[in-house]
């Protein structure tokens, strides 16, 4: 049975999507809805099967490779179209197809007043099939096919609305830094295939340490190459720039592919090449290090962002520092299992966000909210849910798994504790952000000027995936409790191992002691700052001014790049055809003003002159290789 | 040596003896003749051509005492350049060159081809140069068929001047070869220069560098590029197609006959010579393709990082190599022709078809061709799982098996830098806004023909993805052929 149901899952988000792309006319609102929503739901329910079928075996033979067809073969290497079910691939699948059912419901009314429904929802199954591809793949090459359909998805979806000029320019930034990231994996390919001979991950992961070498410079490339793909996609300093900017797409796509899941799969790929970073010690360090800069620097430019949406992006990339830090350290499953309950929790603030705007009618600044709490009851569950999870307050779901995190990373030797310590102080900023949130579009008087229109309330379509996911983002966390039961860590296990050092009671104890505490005192200044209204906010907010800016600036990220690497690039561009081709402004002009005047000298409209200036190139050229001959010659 | 043997060079004499009697059918008096008739022909010639390329698969023979070799290698080039020269003829249907001069059109791309064929089948240095003349000749005057459009005539005079000059370099370089060894043969000469003797000789240096310098003109590659944006932008925008095709894999394939079939021993000495030239290649060809508004020029562009892209191939100097070139040739003409293609179909409709404003919004009113065109530019920036993909990613392999890494991550970064004029493209065609309307100004119906060529072109974009196994090993037995005894 598992070797032909990962092919229905697979298959059945890619027949929704051709269907819906090939249907001659812009199909019935009710047939796209059932399309759309029914293979994804389909794809879940199919996933739970091979969930239960997966329980009902022993823990050694939960793996199962299985090839539709040998597709390239060059040499002694082969590469196959084969999928790889396994825990870690169904875990996956179960929260890409899980949170994506919601979020795809949720859409059917969030986009009723948009034109291109069909489009919405073509693009949307697609990137659940690029996704579950991602995962499901056996090898690397596979792997990086995912990747880059999961990209080319985002693209198009951050640009839906394409007559905004900074949805297309935010659209192409993301798939440019993406294939950045790309670049780095096909690289680290390269090299496995050089080293290794093979990009199956069964093979790769069996013969890595003869082959590549324990702390060997391939090992470290490979660890580092990889990395660069898992940092592009996942939104990690210097490659984040990005994702804020992403927020120009619908927010259902926000919640689900720039939140739940196309941004953890730097994450998931970590966790599926552990045996590669086992052999590359600096590389997996660096990954911690990274983590732990991202986590910090994106809480503090959370805590001055107007858009109800671009907190909780930045907020999403320091979370996916939290994972990063695990996955560096070595803690998987800790990884994975924030990643969970981040899905379960982010979605929800998303989602929750999403129906703010949707009854503001596309209204984003926090500016023009306040006093919500009354008018958009499940919005504000959702989104006070959501708070107390991401802000680890206990019984909530973050509070499980974030301080997995923070109380393993202190055990692990002093890069653990540096990075832990950043980790907690990130916690707090945290709470201060998601509460100035929450206290600012919920709390407080009316916004100036008051609501008009009144906001509109919520249909259950919308309502009921918000309270779903409120549910497991508070309840999801108990699956794995500290010094209890570790059902994740349990299930990984086998593909992903457990780390040797585990913390003691105490230091358990200590860091939610420590970490809740910070929280409460932080959820407290926000309430002081922002609970009443704006006038203390204001009068802080012209004291801090000069910090502020750093922060709205994004610490000068965007700037940089765009002085450094764009406007430099623009320049040679620009030389290049300045200098090296003078025919495409002169000689259109030229050959203009010699046509109507030299007729009668025939031929001279040649402008002699260049061509021989390309003559003279050519010899040079032929000089230039002579030289080169000559130098490797002796 | 004593045996003509003239079966195995009747792929060649088919199609030349199709060009001429192409050309012939422009001196009919009856309208359908003239307006079918060379058309026609051609295409039952590269029909039959192809027939007989199917037949000779096989281990090589040889015609004319030597002069002529038929293997893989050379079928599968000859294949290639057949089956562009039948795209271009479909897609050049309605085109004003090919209306007016039906006869010439068809004739000499035919003629072209026979060229490019005797290029890939050449036994001896005599027959190759023969070849390059054959093709260069015909070029010439298919860029200036136009002969009304100024530009037209610039472009083919431009090709002439320079590509004389080219010429007389590559002969230089075959008249050291031969006053080294004393012998035109390729296999005497791979036999003499196989030992260690010749390695370090200045007359075989010297040739070598005479011979890399005129055929990376041929191909385009930097610094012997100047005159490709000129020549590709006047030219009849079909015959640009088909020289960026075509010619390039003719370039590519005496690039591979001579370095990797008759000098691999020396690899050593001419490797890093055609590494920098890719590697200035990929990049003035992607960085100055960023700055351009005509499409075709962008093309242009594009086909001078592709030839570097290619030279990575040969000078990972091995069989795996000359393999991922010989793939990447067959999926380059594949999305190259369909990109042609679209621009091609813009032309007849507006004036200024070719600049990039024309595009505004017309994959929208044009979803199929929009299809098409977003296929090619993806593929052309090598994006997984897309045939272009494939193709970088043997190349790059082979580099890095190769133990050139360095070259690897120029072609990547390369690849990146595309995107930006890719994605440009595909950006308007799919997003921008006409600057008159709606809809984008006057669209005709495209004729079946042009049709035809513009799917099958995109069609094989997504078949040789699927599919990449077969044609790989294909590519592999063409490679294999270059060293075979």
């Amino acid at each position: 049975m598992l070797s032909v149901l990962p092919w229905i899952v697979l298959a059945l988000p890619l027949v929704a999507c051709i269907v819906l792309m090939l249907w001659p006319t812009e199909p019935d609102r009710r047939i796209t809805r059932v399309i759309a929503v029914g293979s994804v739901a389909a794809a879940f329910a199919l996933v739970i099967a091979i969930f239960v079928d997966l329980l009902g075996r022993d823990a050694e033979e939960r793996t199962e490779v299985t090839t539709l067809w040998e597709w390239a073969a060059v040499g002694d290497l082969e590469i196959n179209l084969a999928l790889q079910v396994d825990q870690l691939s169904t875990f996956m699948m179960l929260i890409i197809t899980g949170v994506g059912s919601l979020i795809i419901f949720y859409s059917m009314e969030y986009m009723e007043e948009d034109r291109d429904y069909r489009r919405y929802f073509a693009e949307m199954t697609f990137f659940v099939f690029s996704m579950l591809l991602l995962v499901l793949a056996a090898n690397y090459l596979f792997l990086i096919v995912g990747w880059a359909f999961v990209g080319l998805a985002s693209y198009l979806l951050i640009g839906y609305y394409y007559d905004r000029p900074s949805a297309v320019a935010a659209s192409k930034k993301a798939f440019v830094v993406n294939v950045i990231g790309d670049v780095g994996m096909v690289l680290a390919a390269f090299l496995l295939i050089r080293d290794l001979g093979t990009l199956e991950y069964t093979e790769v992961f069996a013969t890595a340490e003869g082959g590549l070498g324990d702390g060997s410079t391939s090992a470290e490339a490979v660890g580092f190459l990889l990395f660069v793909g898992a940092a592009a996609k996942s939104a990690q300093i210097p490659l984040h720039t990005w994702l804020p900017d992403a927020m120009e797409g619908p927010t259902p796509v926000s919640a689900l592919i720039h939140a739940a899941t196309m941004v953890t799969a730097g994450v998931y790929m970590v966790a599926r090449s552990n045996a590669l970073y086992e052999l590359a010690p600096y590389a997996a360090g660096t990954i911690a290090v990274v983590g732990a800069i991202t986590l910090f620097m994106a809480a503090t430019i959370a805590t001055v962002q107007d858009d109800i949406k671009r907190v909780l992006a930045w907020s999403t990339v320091s979370q996916i520092g939290y994972m990063m830090v695990a996955a560096g350290l070595g803690l998987y499953g800790a990884a994975m299992f924030h990643m969970m309950t981040h899905a379960f929790f982010k979605a929800c603030l998303f989602l929750s966000a999403g129906i703010v705007i949707h009854a503001m009618l596309g209204e984003q600044s926090l500016d023009r909210m306040g006093n919500l709490r009354g008018r958009l009851r499940a919005a504000f569950v959702g989104m006070l849910v959501g708070a107390l999870a991401i802000s680890g307050i206990p019984p909530f779901s973050g509070f499980f798994s974030k301080d997995e995190i923070l109380a393993y990373a202190l055990a692990q030797g002093t890069l653990g504790v540096i990075v832990g310590i950043v980790g907690i102080l990130g916690a707090g900023l945290t709470a201060f952000y998601m509460f100035r949130l929450v206290f600012r579009a919920f709390y407080g008087p009316d916004p100036d000027g008051g609501y008009n229109p009144e906001p509109h309330v919520t249909t259950w379509v919308m309502a009921a995936p918000v309270l779903i996911l409120a549910f497991l983002a508070t309840f999801a966390g108990w699956i794995q409790v500290p010094q209890g039961w570790k059902l994740v860590d349990d299930w990984l296990d086998p593909v992903v191992g457990t780390p040797d050092l585990k913390p003691s009671l105490g230091l358990e104890a200590a860091t939610s002691l420590v970490s809740v505490a910070l929280c409460v005192v932080a959820i407290g200044v926000a309430w002081w700052l922002f609970g009443h209204g704006s006038e203390r906010r204001l009068a802080h907010a012209k004291t801090l001014a000069r910090y502020r800016e750093v922060l709205h600036q994004g610490y000068y990220f965007d700037w940089a790049f765009e002085k450094f690497l764009i406007e430099p690039g623009r320049q040679v561009g620009a030389f290049l055809r300045d200098f090296m081709e003078p025919a495409a402004i002169q000689g259109s002009i030229r050959s203009t003003v010699v046509a109507t005047l030299e007729t009668a000298r025939g031929l001279s409209f040649l402008q002699a002159g260049l061509v021989r200036l390309y003559v003279f190139t050519m010899i040079a050229g032929l000089a230039i290789v002579g030289v080169i001959f000559i130098l490797v010659g002796t | 040596m004593t045996h003509l043997n003239v079966v195995a060079a009747t792929p060649q004499i088919i199609v030349a003896a199709a060009g001429v009697l192409a050309m012939s059918m422009g001196l009919f008096n009856r309208y359908e003749i003239r307006r079918y008739g060379p058309s026609a022909i051609s295409l039952a010639g590269i029909v039959a051509a192809f027939v007989m390329i199917v037949l000779l698969w096989g281990d090589r023979e040889e015609a004319f005492g030597g002069g002529i070799r038929s293997d893989r290698f050379s079928l599968l080039l000859s294949a290639i350049f057949l089956v562009s020269a039948a795209l271009v003829i479909g897609l050049a249907w309605r085109e004003s060159a090919a209306v007016d001069r039906r006869g010439e059109f068809a004739g000499l791309v035919m003629v072209a081809v026979a060229g490019m064929m005797l290029v890939a089948s050449a036994g001896d240095l005599i027959v190759l140069f023969l070849g390059i003349e054959t093709l260069s000749v015909a070029l010439y005057v298919l860029c200036a068929l136009e002969v009304w459009r100024e530009r037209s005539l610039e472009s083919g005079l431009k090709y002439l001047i320079t590509g004389a000059v080219g010429s007389s370099i590559l002969l230089y370089g075959f008249a050291l070869l031969f006053g080294a060894t004393g012998t035109v043969d390729l296999a005497e000469i791979g036999e003499q220069l196989g030992g260690t003797s010749f390695a370090g000789e200045p007359l075989v240096i010297a040739a070598m560098a005479l011979i890399v310098v005129g055929l990376g003109f041929k191909a385009s590659a930097v610094p012997f590029h100047m005159w490709t944006p000129d020549v590709y932008e006047g030219a009849p925008t079909s015959i640009t197609a088909f020289m960026s095709t075509a010619t390039k894999a003719a370039a590519l394939a005496a690039f591979l006959r001579i370095f990797q079939g008759v000098l691999p021993d020396l690899a050593g000495d001419w490797r890093v010579a055609i590494a920098v030239l890719a590697v200035a290649s990929i990049v003035v060809g992607n960085v100055a393709a960023l700055a351009q508004d005509s499409l075709k020029r962008m093309l242009a562009y594009s086909s001078i990082a592709h030839a570097g892209y290619l030279l990575i191939g040969v000078a990972a100097g091995s069989v795996q190599g000359a393999e991922a070139v010989i793939y990447y040739l067959i999926v380059y003409l594949a999305m190259t022709m369909t990109a042609f293609a679209v621009v091609i179909i813009r032309e007849r409709e507006v004036e200024n078809g070719e600049m990039l404003e024309a595009f505004a919004g017309y994959a929208r009113a044009r979803p199929v061709l929009g299809v098409a065109a977003t296929l090619a530019m993806l593929s052309l920036a090598g994006f997984p799982p897309l045939a272009g993909f494939i193709g970088k990613f043997l190349l790059f392999s082979a580099a890095v098996e190769a133990n050139m890494t360095w070259l690897a991550i120029v072609g990547a970064l390369g690849s990146v830098v595309s995107l930006g004029y890719y994605l440009r493209i595909l950006g308007v065609m799919w997003l921008g806004t006409p600057a008159d309307g709606e809809r984008p100004a006057r669209l005709l119906a495209v004729p079946a023909p042009v049709m035809m060529a513009t799917g099958t072109a995109a069609i094989a974009i997504i078949g040789l993805a699927l599919f990449a196994d077969p044609m790989i090993d294909i590519s592999r037995g063409a490679a294999e052929a270059l060293l075979a005894p």
